[in-house]
């Protein structure tokens, strides 16, 4: 982190373009056609600023910093100083997480304004703060402002579910805000603590006095705030012990709500946790806390999937199972696991894309997604049964797709910290998640129609409304589809494309396991 | 004088303008000079902000002032209903 | 949640689990008493005087301004959610049908047993108050004050009048006028950023106040000599000026107008998306 640059134009772009956006598709609330096209060129042009732009800082309302050696104030942000200023980074991991984001945002965004019906201006505002909140929470560098987006992405979360206007997702929501409301107190008791320790809100500020004061008597304050952290880190990813509260907003929601509620989820885990791994990675048990959490998570998570007959519901608990995996690199905190945690993170997002954008196309034959309706699609939408295939390999870490390149290098890293356990653990996640899947699969895809009791339509009322018609399938959605496929190829063939994004950080970053 | 202390009352006025379109009852013309008089003995209660040195702000004497944004919210109020004519 | 599930093992956890944090978080406040360090804010102190006498306002809108700024994005983000829930924008999938959007009906009250006395005054009432959440949004560098405040003020008129006159109401805030000064006034607080981005490349740099000099001279006229004043501190006499503050305040306070107005309405009075609705007005649908 030399860049020196403390004014960096995109990074006040990133945050506000969404603001607009939003602004202006809710009050355009049901004028279809204008919100699609504004809502395409805000995505679209929030991928090429995150392409385009180079890395630096953004010094909000353009205070300086006091250098506290000449008591002078600096505009330099390579000079070590105390911030005035609210501070954004941005660097090579976020801008690799960014541009995902962005892409999923542009392919949601794309799949939503075809595929809903009217009044879709609120809900696609909500979209845009799901973007925002992720982009806000994985570039800033100051406790207040993280814990603020914090708390607008986890309204947006109940916005978004809520939308779809069932019992199921109001009640979710509401659930939801409750827990939410409860996880923002706690951050925001923990930056309390935090700042009235050091008095500095900004994170690089803080842990530069922690790390340069005695604290002495006062470090149990760090526990305290380590462990509210550890709430609202629990709260925003879903891991355990509210993994079903998690799930159950992943699976209430609209599939490609559902591909932007788990990427901004995602974001978020990375964000906190690395924000946890640098105020207090080197307290005693830290970290043996953070690991247990996740393997907890990744084994309930894919217990719970196994349970599922509806597809919807088999990926939202394999959602939540899958997001111990990213949690589990950041909590062993060496390089490589951090590496492979970071990695998993891109990957995760991109694989579940593809299963919940499949998910999303088996609704327009009209019979649902539980399996034990909706039977034999593939021989109607085969490319539809092969991208959903490759999506299941993907996320079950079979070569050559991309959640194979991060879950070797999380085994390895497991193994290297001399924690075979966790590396046995995340082999049984990948079988079993092969499993889950592959039954949904088989049955909604590959067992033959005729076993439906199609003829006999009068016994299974609780369906009968599930029996629309049948819809095609817009191209759009095949087109995101396939994208996201190519690029879970290409990204297991050559997962270099990002890896050397993930390891300035990981090397910044990174505590060696037995210090 | 300085332009901050006329600044706040012109906003308030405008502000008030665009409450008032946004009222829909008959108000008599005792309701209004009500209003007004009460809007005058509020305003000096609030007493305008000590940093205010002219009788454009509101100032009269040290320690007697008055809050003239009060005042011009109110007038905005009664303009902004009358334009939209008191439906 | 139904709270019958927090009876038996589930509760005791619960109870465990909130005298732990309590223990935990009473402890660190007593360490923390009279230990606080006080950081980075000494240095807002000192400046705090140049930008605006109060000096809450240079922290919340000038040193902070960008958190504020969320802040308002919080506020109106839980209206649009909130009103979400009502009725306003649910969305249904095209290919299928699904059950029912979930409507909640406008609340059922009488407002006839109000005196006549009371409904004579309400008007009269309301519209003092409103006058006095405007002269709290224009006081906000130089006395207590601020946008929240304003708005709360205004939203609390119109509840008001809403108790007292029912469906009648002389505050008729329509749905588009709160959506609409709802969103501008999150969008007219996030625009007062701009001119500074485009100057400095800061985003939200007080171009007015202009404490570190990085803009022409000619800015200072148009963005601070509208709110200038000479102040008489202990320091001395300045001409300073709160810059941008005020804008951001209004675009404040109009958030909150719509955002808590909104929220009002759309529990008191319901929501429908009937075409004869004012939100479909001149809106082509699909």
């Amino acid at each position: 982190m030399t860049e020196s640059i403390s004014n960096l134009w995109s990074i006040a772009l990133l945050v506000t373009i969404p603001i607009f956006a939003t602004i202006i598709v809710n009050l355009l609330f049901n004028r279809n056609r204008a919100i699609k096209y504004i809502s395409l060129i805000s995505a679209l042009s929030l991928v090429v600023i995150t392409i385009l732009s180079p890395y630096g800082f953004q010094w909000f309302t353009g205070q300086p910093a006091l250098n506290p050696n000449t008591l002078t104030f600096t505009f330099d942000a390579s000079i070590p100083a105390w911030r005035m200023a609210l501070e954004f980074y941005f660097g090579p991991l976020q801008q690799v997480l960014i541009f995902v984001m962005a892409l999923i945002l542009v392919l949601v965004i794309g799949i939503a304004t075809n595929g809903l019906t009217k009044n879709q201006g609120p809900y696609i505002g909500m979209i845009f703060l799901l973007f925002m909140s992720a982009a806000i929470i994985i570039m800033v560098n100051d406790l207040y402002h993280l814990w603020i987006a914090v708390e607008i992405g986890s309204l947006v979360v109940v916005g978004v579910v809520a939308a779809s206007g069932e019992g199921i997702g109001q009640k979710a929501a509401l659930k939801y805000a409750l827990f939410s409301a409860l996880s923002g107190a706690g951050l925001a008791i923990a930056l309390a603590l935090i700042l009235g320790l050091t008095g500095y809100s900004n994170i690089s500020d803080a842990i530069r006095y922690i790390q340069t004061t005695n604290l002495a008597g006062m470090s149990s304050i760090l526990y305290v705030a380590f462990g509210f952290f550890i709430l609202s880190w629990i709260y925003a990813g879903g891991l355990v012990p509210i993994h079903p509260l998690k799930s159950e907003v992943y699976g209430a929601a609209f599939p490609h709500g559902t591909a932007m509620l788990q990427a901004q989820s995602k974001l978020m885990l990375v964000a906190i946790g690395l924000v946890m791994l640098r105020l207090f990675g080197s307290l005693p048990f830290a970290r043996e806390v953070m690991l247990s959490i996740s393997v907890l998570t990744m084994m309930l998570g894919v217990v719970m999937a196994l349970l599922q007959t509806d597809l919807r519901w088999i990926l939202a608990y394999l959602i939540v199972s899958h997001s111990g995996l990213v949690t589990v690199g950041i909590s062993l905190g060496t390089y490589d696991a951090l590496v492979g945690g970071l990695f998993q993170a891109v990957n995760d997002v991109l694989y579940m894309s593809v299963l919940l954008l499949g998910c999303e196309a088996v609704y327009y034959f009209g019979k649902g997604t539980s399996t034990k309706t909706a039977v034999g699609i593939a021989k109607k939408a085969p490319w539809l049964a092969l991208a959903m295939v490759l999506g299941t390999f993907a996320a079950s870490g079979i070569p050559p797709f991309n959640g194979f390149q991060s879950k070797i290098i999380l085994i390895q890293s497991a193994l290297k910290v001399g924690l075979p356990e966790v590396a046995v653990v995340i082999l049984i996640l990948s079988v079993t998640t092969f499993i889950a899947l592959f039954r949904g699969i088989y049955s909604i895809f590959l067992k033959p129609a005729e076993t439906t009791p199609l003829a006999v339509s009068g016994s299974v009322p609780s369906e009968a409304q599930e029996d629309d018609k049948e819809t095609p399938i817009p191209r759009g959605l095949y087109l995101s589809l396939a994208i996201l496929v190519v690029i879970t190829l290409i990204l297991g063939v050559y997962p270099d494309l990002v890896i050397r994004f993930l390891t300035p950080v990981a090397q910044a970053v990174s505590i060696p396991w037995y210090p | 004088m300085m332009l901050g202390e006329i600044t706040p009352l012109i906003i308030g006025l405008l502000l008030g303008v665009l409450l008032g379109t946004q009222l829909s009852a008959p108000l008599s013309k005792r309701t209004v000079a009500l209003l007004l008089g009460l809007s005058i003995v509020a305003a000096f209660l609030f007493g305008a902000p000590v940093f205010t040195w002219s009788i454009y702000g509101g100032y009269i004497l040290p320690g007697l002032s008055f809050a003239t944004p009060f005042i011009g919210a109110m007038v905005g109020l009664l303009i902004g209903k009358a334009l939209r004519g008191g439906r | 949640m139904d709270p019958s599930e927090l009876r038996g093992k589930r509760g005791i956890l619960a109870a465990v689990a909130l005298l732990i944090i309590f223990v935990g978080m009473m402890s660190s406040l007593v360490k923390l008493s009279g230990n606080v360090n006080p950081g980075i804010s000494q240095v807002y102190n000192i400046l705090a005087f140049l930008v605006a006498p109060n000096s809450l306002s240079t922290w919340l809108y000038d040193w902070r301004g960008f958190d504020t700024l969320l802040e308002t994005g919080v506020i109106y983000v839980g209206a649009v959610v909130s009103v979400l829930v009502i009725g306003r924008g649910m969305v249904r999938m095209r290919c299928r049908q699904g059950e029912p959007p979930v409507q909640s009906p406008p609340l059922e009250y009488k407002t006839e047993s109000l005196t006549v006395i009371l409904k004579y005054f309400g008007l009269p009432t309301a519209m003092l108050l409103v006058s006095y959440g405007i002269l709290v949004v224009t006081g906000v560098s130089t006395s207590g004050g601020g946008g929240f405040q304003c708005g709360v003020i205004v939203a609390s008129a119109y509840l008001l009048t809403t108790i007292f006159y029912g469906k009648k109401n002389p505050i008729n805030f329509g749905k588009r006028f709160l959506v609409g000064i709802g969103s501008a006034g999150w969008a007219g607080y996030a625009l007062c950023g701009l001119p500074g981005f485009l100057t400095t490349g800061y985003w939200q740099y007080n171009l007015g106040a202009d404490l570190w000099n990085l803009v022409a001279p000619i800015y200072h006229t148009i963005f601070g000599d509208p709110f200038r004043l000479s102040l008489a501190l202990q320091e001395g006499v300045f001409n300073s000026t709160p810059g941008i503050i005020p804008l951001l305040n209004i675009g404040e306070a109009f958030n909150v107008i719509g955002a808590i107005g909104l929220i009002f309405f759309a529990f008191i009075y319901g929501w429908s998306d009937s075409p004869a609705d004012q939100d479909t007005e001149g809106g082509k649908g699909e």
